[in-house]
């Protein structure tokens, strides 16, 4: 059986800086043409990630593909696939004019879309005749992220994109890169550590942890492959699946659970149970958490 | 996609194929990014070449003024070349800001050329575009080189002939620190040494400051270590000659003594004088053939009366343009040294997104 088209695959991915590991043990997918939310705290490695991906830092151990050829850094894109990369700092030059910005895309890149670009600065009314050193921190990013799509990547990759917009831009700007996204058939890995920034914009999850990968796969799978079940205090719970999450008070208990691969009807076997579909959000604090007691369990158990 | 679908979408989406990533767009790039310190550049070197080849006018009137030979001190032509004259002082200025322009190239044009990268973290931006980032560097560090190489060799040029009409008016040798560093190829080769060592302590430094003192430093002490080292790059020629007699004919041409040719006067009395055998003759013995005078000017008549000699090391005139060679090979070896580990460097640089 073939799964969809792969954009992005990693192999047990490794970067290590100095005696600390930025990343290990990376093993995952990323689909073509879609919304990848890679998610995780500070520190998780999300940035080291996406550099990796975009060529610009190497990897210690491990090879990742994108479109099925190897990344390696300082390569040009020529034959290759063409990625594009959003720092965290939106970089730009400061005394370049935006209408310079745009001609650095035109001077750098092989394909150049100059009306996607210049519709983007429209579409958030940013002047083409300032320098980029006197624009505001919003109209920055916007132009960082008009160069980065006049450059037509096929694998676009945004670093924290929306932290410098305020509420009404970010609604703004996710809905118009999901927008830009499916006409396009980019692949867009978008990096926050902000959950709440996530609702409705990514279709696909990447969750990092202290550098490894915990969750993974497509948004809408991963929400029906988990429940909450709650119901009276128990050891285990009613239903099949594995156990993420198991809280417990003096009468009641509540499991976070994967239900297996195989489709099974999702009875609650025992009364007063009830089963609670997971929101996105509480999914992500639910193995964030889990992954950070993990190494205090092997701790114990060693 | 297909070549046809992908040409259609382009079409569709106003794709602009345009000169993206080639050496248009490059040089494009270089100068924009870089315009105003290749304007200063080119200002300052055309106010230069300007000054010096009108200089280079002035001079030649006054040689054929002096019916082409050295000017007589005495006359107003050799006044004008003597002393401390307005002259003289802007010829020393302007032979001075030759010998320094490639430290003013390595700090202006060499240095920023990554350090402003890197402090306003704009690398990550250009090298994750379609143009690797090796290719970026090398379509730059090759514009900015034959900008550098056009300006310098014009600024050389015109030094080389100013320094030459310097040695036909006046009596300096061509051999001399100054004018040896300011004539032939040297002040573009060098120039462009510095260039290359600017680029790469930026790229080592990251920082432009710390790399300016580094270039500086760098530069002041090289510069020491050639004036120290090069009058005896090959062996020396030796000879003797006559106190009181008159100056060797070896010694004309642009000759640079070495060593010797002068009588010192020590707490052990006068040395440098020999004998017509060639043995050199000790302060007693000098001061028992000839007395001190006092200032009277004798004792100097006593030695060219007693045929006493004085010994030279010296490199001749001839040999100027392989000791151009040499020193030119030098500085090319540390440019090739410096774009080596540049490139060592730009391959070895790990960029991070956050």
């Amino acid at each position: 059986m073939s799964g969809p088209p792969v954009a992005v695959e990693a192999r047990d991915l490794g970067r290590r800086y100095g005696t600390v590991w930025a990343l290990r043990e990376c093993d995952f997918v990323l689909p073509t043409s879609r919304i990848v939310a890679l998610v995780g705290a500070n520190g998780a490695g999300k940035s080291t990630l996406l550099s990796i991906i975009a060529g610009t830092l190497s990897a210690t151990s491990g090879t990742l593909l994108v479109h099925g050829r190897p990344v390696g850094r300082g390569r040009s894109t020529d034959g290759g696939s063409r990625v594009a990369i959003l720092a965290q700092d939106k970089p730009l030059y400061r005394d370049f004019t935006v209408s310079d910005m745009l001609r650095f895309g035109r001077s750098t890149n092989r394909v150049w879309d100059q009306r996607r670009a210049l519709s983007w600065l429209r579409r958030f009314d940013v002047p083409l005749d300032r320098r980029c050193g006197k624009l505001s921190g919003g109209q920055r990013a916007q132009v960082a992220l008009a160069v980065a799509l006049g450059s037509r990547p096929e694998v676009l990759l945004l670093d924290e994109p929306l932290a410098n917009l305020d509420p009404v831009a970010r609604t703004e700007v996710t809905g118009e890169l999901m927008a830009e996204a499916a006409d396009d058939d980019m692949t867009v890995v978008l990096s926050t550590h902000i959950i709440a920034e996530l609702s409705g914009v990514g279709d696909h999850l990447l969750l990092l942890d202290a550098g490894r990968p915990v969750l993974t796969g497509d948004v809408e799978d991963l929400l029906d492959g988990h429940v909450r079940m709650t119901g009276p205090r128990a050891d285990q719970p009613p239903g099949p699946g594995v156990i993420v999450q198991a809280q417990h008070t003096e009468r009641q208990s509540t499991f976070v659970l994967r239900r297996p691969a195989a489709p099974t009807a999702h009875a609650v076997v025992a009364p007063g149970w009830t089963a609670q579909p997971v929101a996105l959000d509480e999914l992500i604090l639910t193995y964030l958490r889990a992954s950070a007691r993990a190494p205090h369990e092997r701790e114990a158990a060693a | 996609m297909s070549q046809m679908t992908r040409a259609s979408a382009a079409t569709d989406r106003q794709d602009d194929p345009g000169y993206g990533g080639g050496v248009r767009g490059l040089l494009w790039l270089t100068w924009r990014q870089h315009r105003w310190t290749l304007i200063g550049t080119l200002v300052l070197a055309a106010v230069l070449v300007g000054w010096m080849t009108y200089l280079a006018v002035e001079l030649t009137s006054l040689w054929h003024q002096c019916h082409e030979t050295f000017c007589p001190e005495d006359s107003p032509q050799g006044r004008r070349l003597g002393g401390s004259s307005s002259l003289v002082l802007t010829l020393t200025v302007l032979s001075q800001v030759v010998q320094w322009m490639p430290l003013l190239i390595g700090v202006f044009v060499g240095v920023p050329v990554l350090t402003r990268e890197h402090e306003q973290r704009t690398l990550l931006l250009a090298w994750s575009q379609d143009v690797s980032p090796q290719r970026w560097l090398w379509t730059r560090l090759t514009l900015l080189g034959l900008f550098v190489a056009a300006v310098t060799t014009a600024v050389a040029g015109v030094s080389d002939r100013l320094e030459r009409l310097q040695s036909l008016v006046a009596p300096v040798t061509l051999f001399d620190y100054g004018p040896f560093l300011n004539t032939a190829m040297l002040p573009a080769v060098i120039s462009l040494c510095w260039f290359a060592v600017g680029v790469a302590l930026g790229a080592a430094i990251k920082r432009t400051l710390p790399a300016v003192f580094a270039v500086a430093a760098g530069f002041v002490g090289l510069t020491y270590l050639v004036r120290w080292r090069y009058p005896t790059l090959r062996e020396p020629l030796t000879a003797h000659r006559p106190i009181g007699g008159p100056n060797l004919d070896v010694l004309r041409d642009n000759a640079l003594v070495v060593k010797g040719g002068m009588i010192n006067y020590g707490l052990d009395g006068p040395s440098g004088a020999f004998d017509p055998s060639g043995r050199e003759l000790s302060g007693v013995e000098l001061q028992q053939l000839c007395p001190p005078d006092n200032g009277t000017g004798r004792t100097f008549a006593c030695f060219a009366e007693h045929h006493l000699q004085q010994h030279l090391q010296y490199q001749p005139g001839s040999r100027i343009p392989e000791f151009h060679l040499i020193v030119a090979g030098g500085y090319l070896a540390l440019a090739a040294l410096a774009l080596v580990t540049l490139w060592w460097i730009v391959r070895r640089t790990d960029l991070s997104a956050g």
